[in-house]
């Protein structure tokens, strides 16, 4: 448990990032299947971000806030930049969603591949220092006993995925601009009849939840594989993860913290429990997956009215269509 | 006289289609007017300029005598218009409240309003305290002679500042999203204009007359002043047309401008105040509508003249042909949609089926044609085949075979059939030289049969739902496609032929004088009644048995809507059974010979068309007959 939990939260906070971003961009009524290749572009970002700050500063001045600052923006801005693609093919040019996502998805895959190999040759020493310095948020952790290990020790990403759900969550509920991102998700016409910009809404929606979904890969190098370039190699399948965390999560972007929470116990419990590459370890490896196509099945049978998505997702919308 | 909107010269085109052509024509302030025109006659596209859907070609769009550039429904509602669509456009997932909530701006709040028609007034806070320091500056001035006046301007100007002031904290006071101002705001409204509406309510909870008066309310909430109705009462029963009526006057009174889009002559009577007419996209006049006729309006609106008499002939010798016995349909969610219905529908004689939508009539339909599944009770085809001759059309060999061994055939001259040392070929020739005919009525039993067993019987379906492609055409697919819809099963071989539905395509194009490029068009880019003329089409030309349609008028004009009912009428002469689902009680009186009346899926009473009033009827519908005891589930 000692071992496991705080792993499981480390890969929970990249699940939340990847599924709460998601929850904005599916909110505002697009089906976006580009979050694999958009949270490898952020990883992509982050690991540039990185590079660039950790590479040039001596290992001594290097700074804890920076270090995660610097990435962050340029995973925001490489994320933020795949998702102004999509909208633009989407929205503008009115390109069907699914087919742009995929594209998006094997682009953002392969292009994010090429030059993370290239940036792992490039890295030195400094990187592995920064991040070390980022795992923990709370260094004194271990004076709370085992709850302290457990819940406490989580680097600043862990907390903040938590926080931004619940933020985000209160955004689609208590406030205005929630509730005009819902109408155009799920009535367009609707919205666009009620003065709503669905076009803005459409792009600032996306954007902002790419970015999000950025943080997610930025999270995923950063704090899941402690700043190595050399292992990143899988982002994309937390990015699928994060699109079936939404669907178990029913559009409600804080119930995506137990979601990813339980995921992330799923996902890493063959490292904790020392499995690795064992037989046994790849089994327990599927289970996240089998576990979303059970909740997937039931949920489907239940279908209640409250959980459905919004009823205009994976629809362009086009004001003169008849 | 103060105008509302002046157009003038409005064009729009859609491709090659002109939907609008030079449109000139004004609307006066706080009065009712109704757009009359057929289908495709551009009322719809014209009034969608003014509420910012589409946007003119050419031609200028003046509204309180201003020229107004309306890129966006936002922009209609700067200008005080708003539309009432006749797809809703509500978001089904929020509560009544919520969808008035959306989109709401602050410049949209009664507070802000105030502030800026104060401001315009009196100065902005700026300018007045520029004032006040001009004049107190004038006041210490012993020079001047006229100080009393001076300083009484100064108090007034002091005042003026202090209003203001007041205003415009009041204004930031005001929480513009915040449902629960939104809801006194609601319910305000509702009062002054006489609306009945449960702000908490969900609209996927709610009937269609409901969503329609909370359209209305989002209107008028946005600051409507000019409010315009797509095809109002297409979907309301006329209790609830009724209602509507009544809020429109009291609208009026408010001092609202109302046009309402309309092809209904009877309605337009009774609510407008003056009638423009267009057609082919034109603007053919305007009249007061005290002074028009029926028949003068309809003559302006089709560009002759029509016979608006339904003629109906006397059923000839009705025949038992469809036995509905204690039916009962439960849907999904475990309600009773269809509640022991029991009807017999005749052969050569229309049955009406009145209602409002959604209280079982759908159901109803598709529990016959096997659509959809039944809890109990039985459906009975009674196939009139005593003496026919045999086809082998929808049989395989095998079928004919066991139906002979079961001795349902006998010769044309009598003697009895026995196939079992005959040839498939020799019974091919038998059955082409109409040798063996059947030996009684089929009786069929639909209850044990699948929807395409239940077709071929000769029970045929032609339902229009509210969104006209719902169920039976593809919209992306062409006229010929979707006629294949229907006959691809009959094909041999690996490809599929498309020279019969061809053919057929083109006969119901003829025949019914459907308006399309060619029969190559995907059917989305004709409108709606063309639509339907393809659906209700396709179906007749399978010579039914017994011919269900619902809907197959809904939204159609004039000259349409009476191609449909001949056809019904044909079908009747025929000796088809036909079943009419119905939204128009003056239709269904006219039209049918029989009406039965669904109330919350019961049948609330079958009637003779000549011996019942519209109003006997319209109070069934409502309430089963049954005083108050409407209990739902």
């Amino acid at each position: 448990m000692v071992t496991l939990i705080p792993l499981a939260l480390r890969a929970m906070a990249v699940y939340i990032f990847g599924a709460t971003g998601d929850t904005i961009i599916e909110k505002g009524g697009h089906l976006n299947m580009g979050v694999p290749g958009i949270m490898f572009i952020g990883a992509l970002g982050a690991i540039v971000g990185e590079s660039l700050y950790a590479n040039n500063i001596p290992a001594d001045q290097i700074n804890v806030v920076l270090a995660i600052i610097v990435p962050m923006i340029f995973a925001m801005i490489f994320a933020g930049l795949a998702g102004l693609l999509y909208c633009f093919l989407t929205v503008t040019l009115k390109c069907n969603q699914n087919v742009v996502g995929l594209s998006l998805t094997t682009f953002g895959v392969g292009f994010s591949r090429y030059f993370i190999a290239i940036f792992a040759e490039m890295a030195d020493s400094n990187i592995p220092v920064a991040g070390d310095m980022i795992q923990h948020l709370f260094p004194n952790y271990a004076q709370a006993g085992a709850f302290g290990e457990m819940f406490l020790s989580g680097s600043f990403f862990t907390y903040f995925s938590i926080l931004l759900a619940i933020l985000i969550s209160i955004l689609f509920v208590k406030t205005k601009v929630g509730l005009n991102l819902r109408a155009v998700g799920e009535n367009p016409a609707s919205a666009d009849a009620a003065g709503i910009n669905v076009t803005a809404y459409r792009y600032i929606a996306t954007i902002i939840g790419s970015m999000v979904v950025g943080i997610g890969g930025l999270t995923y190098v950063l704090d899941l594989k402690s700043g190595s370039f050399a292992a990143t190699n899988d982002v994309d399948a937390f990015g699928w993860l994060c699109l079936s965390i939404v669907i178990l999560s029913a559009w409600r972007s804080w119930i995506t913290i137990p979601v990813s929470f339980a995921i992330g116990l799923l996902d890493r419990l063959p490292a904790a429990l020392g499995l690795g590459a064992g037989p046994l370890g790849q089994f327990i490896g599927i289970l996240p997956y089998i576990a979303t196509i059970v909740v997937l099945i039931i949920s489907s049978a239940i279908s209640s009215k409250k959980m459905q998505p919004p009823a205009g997702l994976g629809q362009n919308y086009f004001r003169e269509d008849r | 006289m103060k105008e509302a909107i002046r157009f003038t010269n409005v064009t729009k085109t859609f491709g090659k289609t002109i939907a609008n052509k030079n449109v000139s024509f004004s609307v006066e302030k706080g009065k009712i007017y109704a757009i009359l025109g057929e289908n495709g006659s551009g009322k719809t596209t014209l009034m969608n300029v003014v509420a910012g859907i589409y946007r003119q070609d050419t031609g200028k769009v003046y509204i309180n005598g201003k020229e107004a550039d309306i890129k966006s429904p936002l922009d209609a509602y700067k200008y005080q218009v708003g539309m009432i669509h006749q797809h809703f456009k509500l978001v089904d997932a929020f509560t009544a409240v919520e969808n008035l909530a959306q989109g709401v701006k602050r410049s949209d709040t009664p507070e802000y309003r105030l502030l800026k028609n104060e401001e315009k007034e009196l100065g902005t806070l700026r300018q007045i305290k520029k004032k006040i320091k001009k004049l107190e500056q004038m006041v210490a001035n012993e020079k001047l002679i006229d100080r009393e006046l001076l300083s009484r301007k100064l108090k007034a100007a002091r005042e003026d500042y202090d209003t203001i002031k007041s205003l415009k904290k009041s204004e930031r006071k005001v929480k513009f999203y915040n449902l629960k101002t939104t809801e006194k705001r609601m319910n305000t409204l509702c009062k002054r204009y006489g609306f009945v509406i449960d702000p908490r309510k969900h609209v996927y909870d709610m009937s269609v007359s409901e969503k329609q008066t909370l359209e209305i309310v989002k209107a008028i909430n946005r600051g409507a002043d000019i409010l315009i109705l797509d095809e109002p009462t297409a979907v309301l029963t006329p209790q609830e047309t009724r209602h509507l009526f009544d809020a429109l006057r009291s609208m009026k009174e408010h001092g609202h401008t109302i046009i309402i889009i309309t092809h209904k002559l009877n309605e337009v009577k009774e609510i407008s105040d003056k009638v423009v007419i267009l057609r082919q996209g034109e603007y053919v006049g305007e009249i007061e509508t005290k002074k028009a006729t029926i028949s003068q309006l309809t003559e302006m609106m089709v560009g002759h003249k029509v016979n608006l008499a339904i003629k109906r002939d006397k059923p000839v010798n009705p025949q038992d042909r469809l036995i509905v016995k204690n039916l009962k349909v439960v849907n999904n969610e475990n309600h009773v949609v269809v509640d022991n219905v029991s009807f017999v529908a005749h052969s050569g004689e229309i049955l009406g089926v009145a209602g409002i939508s959604g209280n079982g009539q759908k159901e109803l339909l598709e529990a016959i044609s096997g659509l959809y599944p039944i809890s109990s009770g039985s459906i009975t085809l009674i196939n009139p085949k005593k003496n026919k001759p045999l086809t082998i059309l929808h049989k395989t060999m095998k079928e004919v075979r066991k139906l002979a061994h079961d001795g349902a055939f006998h010769y044309s001259d009598g003697k009895r059939v026995d196939l079992t040392k005959v040839s498939n070929q020799k019974i091919r020739e038998l059955v082409k030289e109409k040798k063996i005919v059947f030996n009684d009525n089929e009786i069929v039993d639909l209850g044990t049969k699948d929807p395409l067993q239940i077709r071929e019987s000769g029970i045929h379906l032609a339902f229009v739902p509210e969104d006209r492609l719902g169920m039976g055409l593809v919209g992306e697919m062409d006229i010929t496609d979707n006629m294949m819809l229907r006959t691809y099963k009959h094909g041999k071989g690996l490809f599929v032929r498309r020279e019969k539905p061809g053919q057929l395509a083109d006969k119901v194009i003829k025949d019914l004088s459907v308006v399309t490029p060619s029969k190559n068009t995907r059917i989305r880019f004709l409108s709606g009644g063309n639509i339907q003329k393809v659906l209700v089409g396709r179906e007749i030309a399978f010579a039914p048995k017994v011919f269900m349609t619902a809907y197959p008028v809904r939204g159609l004009d004039i000259n349409s809507s009476y191609a449909i009912y001949n056809l019904l009428q044909k079908q009747k002469q025929n000796d088809v059974a036909v079943i009419y689902v119905g939204e128009d009680l003056d239709v269904l009186l006219d039209l049918c010979d029989r009406i039965m009346v669904l109330c919350q899926g019961k049948v609330a009473g079958i009637f003779d068309a000549n011996k019942v009033t519209k109003d006997k009827i319209g109070l069934l519908m409502t309430n089963g007959g049954k005083g108050n005891e409407a209990s739902k589930n």
